[in-house]
Formats: structure tokens, sequence, C-alpha cells
């Protein structure tokens, strides 16, 4: 079931669920909803001088995706100017830690959406238990280049009640991205089947 | 209250934690200029800084040993000698430092120093940050400087007045560490010309029980002592510590009981600091819920110079009179804007709670002045009901005081319980470099969760003021 706007702020209240910071309650949270902010932080996924990304190694697979993406932070009131057909990876203003019997998930919000702004790709679901801020895939499917400050609000988040949950994400195996402030790289080469597929494969070489 | 100060020799520990502190902090810079300028940095001298932080390991190694068991008297001051020597080869290597490309300074910086230059009554327009190779924190004119320089070389020229610029220098090494920033507050003081000119112009300042020293040397001191002042107006008992931190690590350089003609002695200096403090009200209360920090740094101070005996005893006794006088001048100044009070401390201990949760701490909550609970409980809520639950839920911005001396409560209360047992219970005996990168963790934590601290702050502060 969808968190109404006095059962998200009883477990605001609570602490039970923590979104910090909440600068504007009246503004951010409307009847099913919580507006959240774009941080200064972004991993800009730049056009490198590789033909490839070597699959042979996973080392050097990470090394090569971390040099794929440049860091920028920004000064409080700069815009990331997010051109047409460009995509980066932002993050939240807010740290947010789940419950176990919370599970969220980020939308964009429309003012945004009508200029073309993506705050996500794929990856809009949140796990009970999660902690962190939250990533955005921002991509600018408009003909406009879109000033984006830190601060503003892109995007929101709706809730959901879950019940019998036995496995919090923080305690899951192979959580990646539990604690983590700013936005971080994939690190897909870290997935077990994606290094047994890797492995399969120097196996049939060999 | 907590483990770690009440620990057997806890100033070596402490100062010792501080070395490798600061040696990771060097790898933490070698690290981020390989990272951003993989192409310039040739990685043959970046493997010379990161042996030559292992050799500087394995020797603080040799003294964390020492430490570890009870120390005599007779000890102390050969532990001291060495920690300060230690602490010179991490300032030579990071001189070194000018080797390496690196162009970059993290805009949170520039967000603290205009926040702590803004303070003051001179508002600058514009500042800029210079990341510098020397261990040292100073505030430079530019402008200023290029005008002496042409006028030098080219006195038959009309150079006229050139642009004031206000840089402020850091050590390279400091660029994630925000609670060792606040050395800039004191640089920021020096901006504050009016206030600094009323103390030093005033006749009161003379004192005439010191023959001594001249005019411009007490002016010099008059002018430091304020920009003590004023860092401590800004930022608190953060300051203080911070100052007394750096002291206490590098006897050897700055002393503590000897004075220069630009500086009077670190002892005098942390006098006048801590009677401001408390006649302040500036100091935090343990029936409050937190130590007196200060108070514990202070008397290190006092127990580390009483080993040195560096310079001169009767400085302080000499100087009652310029103290008394400058202490007034600065008072009739009305420089501090906030005092700790109860509900102040109790505020921190949130703000502490948060942080050792993960949890930035840009913001606070409110204290709410109605019963959330009758109404949560209730089935309908009328809107103007439900808007007075959505403003309870809205957080302030956190000042900039707030989030240093949370940072500082969280560096000795919890990060160093986890140094000490990464470097002084290790039962294995495990590589320098291991430790240094364990302790590394702990020091990010912090470093990443205060910087975003400050940004928040900052953006909030924006969005919601204009």
């Amino acid at each position: 079931m969808v968190l109404s706007d006095k059962d998200i702020l009883r477990h605001l209240l609570k602490k039970e669920l923590v979104i910090s910071p909440i600068t504007n309650g009246l503004q951010q949270i409307g009847s099913s909803s919580l507006d959240i902010r774009l941080g200064a932080n972004f991993k800009y996924l730049k056009v490198v001088n590789q033909t490839h990304f070597d699959i042979s190694d996973l080392k050097k697979l990470k090394t090569q995706i971390e040099e794929y993406s440049e860091d920028i932070i920004l000064a409080p009131s700069e815009p990331f100017i997010l051109h047409p057909k460009d995509f980066v990876l932002g993050s939240t203003l807010e740290y947010l830690k789940l419950p176990e019997f919370l599970t969220a998930r980020l939308e964009g919000r429309s003012t945004w959406g009508r200029v073309g702004l993506q705050v996500h790709s794929t990856a809009g679901l949140i796990d009970p238990g999660f902690e962190g801020s939250l990533t955005f895939e921002l991509h600018n499917l408009g003909k406009l280049p879109l000033p984006l400050f830190p601060g503003t609000r892109i995007g929101q988040l709706v809730f959901y009640n879950i019940e019998n949950i036995t496995t919090l994400y923080k305690d899951k195996e192979g959580s990646k991205f539990h604690s983590q402030l700013g936005p971080k790289n994939s690190s897909f080469y870290n997935d077990y089947d994606y290094k047994n597929i890797i492995k399969n494969r120097q196996n049939d070489k060999n | 209250m907590n483990n770690f100060i009440n620990c057997q020799n806890f100033l070596y520990k402490y100062l010792v934690l501080e070395l490798y502190e600061k040696l990771y902090r060097l790898k933490k810079y070698i690290v981020t200029c390989r990272k951003f300028d993989k192409k310039n940095n040739d990685e043959n001298i970046l493997d010379l800084f990161l042996e030559s932080i292992k050799i500087i390991g394995n020797e603080v190694e040799d003294l964390r040993s020492t430490i570890i068991n009870e120390i005599s008297d007779l000890q102390k001051l050969p532990i001291s000698i060495k920690i300060s020597q230690h602490s010179k080869s991490i300032a030579r290597i990071h001189e070194e430092l000018k080797n390496l490309h690196s162009s970059w300074t993290l805009p949170e910086i520039k967000t603290f120093t205009t926040d702590v230059t803004r303070s003051g009554n001179y508002k600058p327009q514009d500042i800029y940050i210079i990341l510098s190779d020397n261990y040292s924190f100073l505030e430079r004119n530019l402008g200023k400087k290029f005008e002496s320089t042409l006028r030098e070389a080219y006195g038959h020229l009309d150079i006229g007045e050139l642009k004031e610029t206000h840089s402020f220098v850091i050590p390279k090494i400091e660029f994630s560490n925000p609670l060792n920033w606040t050395i800039i507050a004191h640089e920021s003081g020096h901006l504050q010309r009016d206030n600094i000119n009323k103390i030093i112009d005033d006749p009161n300042i003379m004192p005439d029980d010191i023959s001594s020293l001249n005019k411009a040397i007490i002016k010099n001191w008059a002018e430091e002592i304020y920009c003590d002042i004023y860092a401590i107006s800004v930022l608190g008992p953060a300051y203080f510590i911070s100052f007394v931190s750096f002291a206490l690590l590098s006897p050897l350089d700055y002393g503590l009981l000897s004075f220069s003609k630009l500086h009077p002695s670190v002892i005098l200096r942390a006098t006048i600091m801590i009677n401001y403090l408390k006649d302040n009200k500036l100091s935090f209360k343990a029936e409050w819920g937190v130590e007196d920090y200060s108070k514990l740094f202070y008397d290190s101070l006092i127990q580390q110079s009483e080993i040195f005996k560096d310079g001169p005893k009767d400085t302080i006794e000499g100087l009652t009179k310029f103290n008394r006088n400058l202490r007034k001048l600065i008072k009739d100044l009305k420089l501090n804007e906030f005092s700790i009070k109860e509900i102040d401390c109790k505020r921190l201990i949130d703000l502490l709670s948060n942080l050792k949760e993960g949890i930035p701490i840009g913001s606070v909550c409110l204290p709410i002045e109605f019963d959330k609970e009758e109404l949560l409980k209730k089935d309908h809520l009328s809107s103007a009901e439900l808007n007075k639950l959505k403003e309870a839920v809205t957080e302030r911005s956190t000042k900039v005081w707030e989030i240093l001396n949370t940072g500082w409560l969280y560096k000795l209360e919890h990060g160093f319980i986890s140094g000490e047992n990464i470097f002084f219970k290790d039962t294995v005996d495990t590589d320098v470099m291991v430790k240094i990168d364990s302790y590394g963790k702990v020091i990010d934590f912090l470093d990443d969760r205060l910087l975003a601290s400050i940004s928040s702050a900052q953006i909030i502060n924006i969005i919601e003021n204009g």
C-alpha cells in the first residue's frame, strides 16, 4: 500500500524513516510522496581514449570504468548544465534510511519531466534497510540544455509498506551501495554471476 | 564519558595517532593526484612518496611500542622530541608535493572560508584558495605583494594601487580535513583591519611592565591574539583544540614557551583563549553531556611546556597587564555571536548521534513545541494540523561552528577509539601501511560527512533564504 502524507510524517517523526535534510516540509511532502533534491556531486561519463572495455581482466575493467568517469563537485550556487542527450550520475542532497517495513520508488517530478529531464533510467527501486544518498541517472531527453543547481527538487519518493522481510539491503550479500555518499560508479564486474561469465570465457579460451 | 581520553598515556597516543593521520592524508593526497591527473603524474614519483610514507610509518611504529606501556617522567621529553621530529619529516615530505601536478581544490574549502570570513565586519567579495606545498596556513593579499615587488623594481613608475585579492593558503594534505580548516578562521581575522587597528592603536595596549619588547612587537602580538579570539568567536572550542593540537605535535617548530617578533608564545595565546572561552560561556560542560575538551587540551599543553622548558618562564607573568588590557579591548569589540548553552550541547549530542550513524549534519530539526503524539493518534487531520506536522519535520541548516564542534567530538570520542584499537591493541604484527589504510577508512568516513555537511548547509541556506 502506498503511504499517505500522514503515514510518511508519522515514520519521520518517530525517526523510523530518516530523510535528511527536509528543508521545507510544507513544500516537499505531497499527499503520497516526498520531493527530493539534487546534491552537489556528479560523475560525468566522459569519452575516453580506449577502444573497448577489457573484459579479460576484471581489475583492469574496474580501472577502466573509473577512468571513464570524472568526478565533479559543484559549489553551492553553481549549476551543472546537462546538454540534450547527455547522461550524468548525480545524487540526492538527502541521506536516506529506510526501515525494514518500507520500500520506496524514485520518480521524477513532472515539472522537470516536461523539459525532458529523466532522473533514472532503470534503477528506481529502493530496498528496505537501504542507507545512503540515492544516485540519479540523469538524462536530458529534451532539446534545451538544462541548468541543474544543487538543491533543486528534481525527484520524488513514493513509499510502500512491505511485510515479512528477512534480509535487509545492508545485510544482503553483494550490496554495493550501502552508506554511500554521492554517486558511485557501476561495479557490475563485482556481481558474482558476471564474474562467473568472465571466468567461463577464460576457461573456454584456455 | 569515553574511554580514550581517560586511557593511559592519552596525550602521547593522541599525538602518535595524529602522526598516522598526517601520513594517511599524505597518501590520500597522492592517490587523489593520481586519480585526477594520471597523465602528468609519473608513477615512479608517486611511488617515492608512498615509500617515504612507509618508512616514516615504520619509525612511528617504534615510538608507538614505547607508548603502549606506562611511561616515566624521564621518558616524556625524548618521546615528545621524537614526535616533533616525525612531524617535521612529514612536513618536509609535504614540501616535495611541489613535484606533483595538481590544480584542483574542493569547493567546500571555499564555502567554509567564505562563511568564516564573512562573519566579521569586513566582508570581501571574492576569496581564493591556494593549496600549498609548505605545511602552513596563511592569508595573502596578492595585490599588495605585487605592488611592493613592482615598486622595488621600478621605483620611477607610478604603480598606483593594485586590486586587493584575498587568498588563503592551505597545506595540500589538509585539502579534505575540515577539522583543521579552523586555522583559516584565524587567518581571516587578519582581514578585519578596522577591529585590529582599534586594538593596536589604543595606547592601553602597551604594557609598561615589559621593557624588553618594542611597540612593533606588541602590535604584532596583539594582532595575532585578536585573530585567535576572532576564530574562537566564529568557531568556539573547535578552533582552540585544533590550535593546541598543532602546537603539541610540533613543539620543536612552534615552541611552547618561546616567542618570536611576530608571534607571542603558544602558552600565552592558549591562556588568553581559554580565558575568553570561559568568560564568554563558550565551553562545554560535563553535566550537559559534553566534556570540556578545551580544558583537557590546555592541561596537556601546560604539562608539555613543563617538560620542554624551552623559553623564559616569566613570559606569562610579565605580560599580565598586556593580557588584561588586550582582553578588555577585545571585549569592547563585542565579537562573539554565540555562547554555548545547555540546549546547544543537547543539539550537538543529537548531531553527534546522527554522525555516528553516518548521516551528514548539514541540517538539524527545530524543537517541537506541541504534542505530536496527540496529532498522530487522530484519524482525521485538518489541513492546518497536517501542516503543523510538516513544519515539525522541517530542518534548518546547521552553523559552521555546530558542524566543526560536532566533528571534533566525533574525532575525540569515536575516531580515536578506533585508532587506539588499530594501532595500540594490535596483537598480530600487521604491516604499518595496512594499519594506516585501516585508520584511513575512519578518517575518510568523518571527512566525507563533514564535507557533505558544509556543502549541504550552504545549499539549504541558498534555497530557503535566497
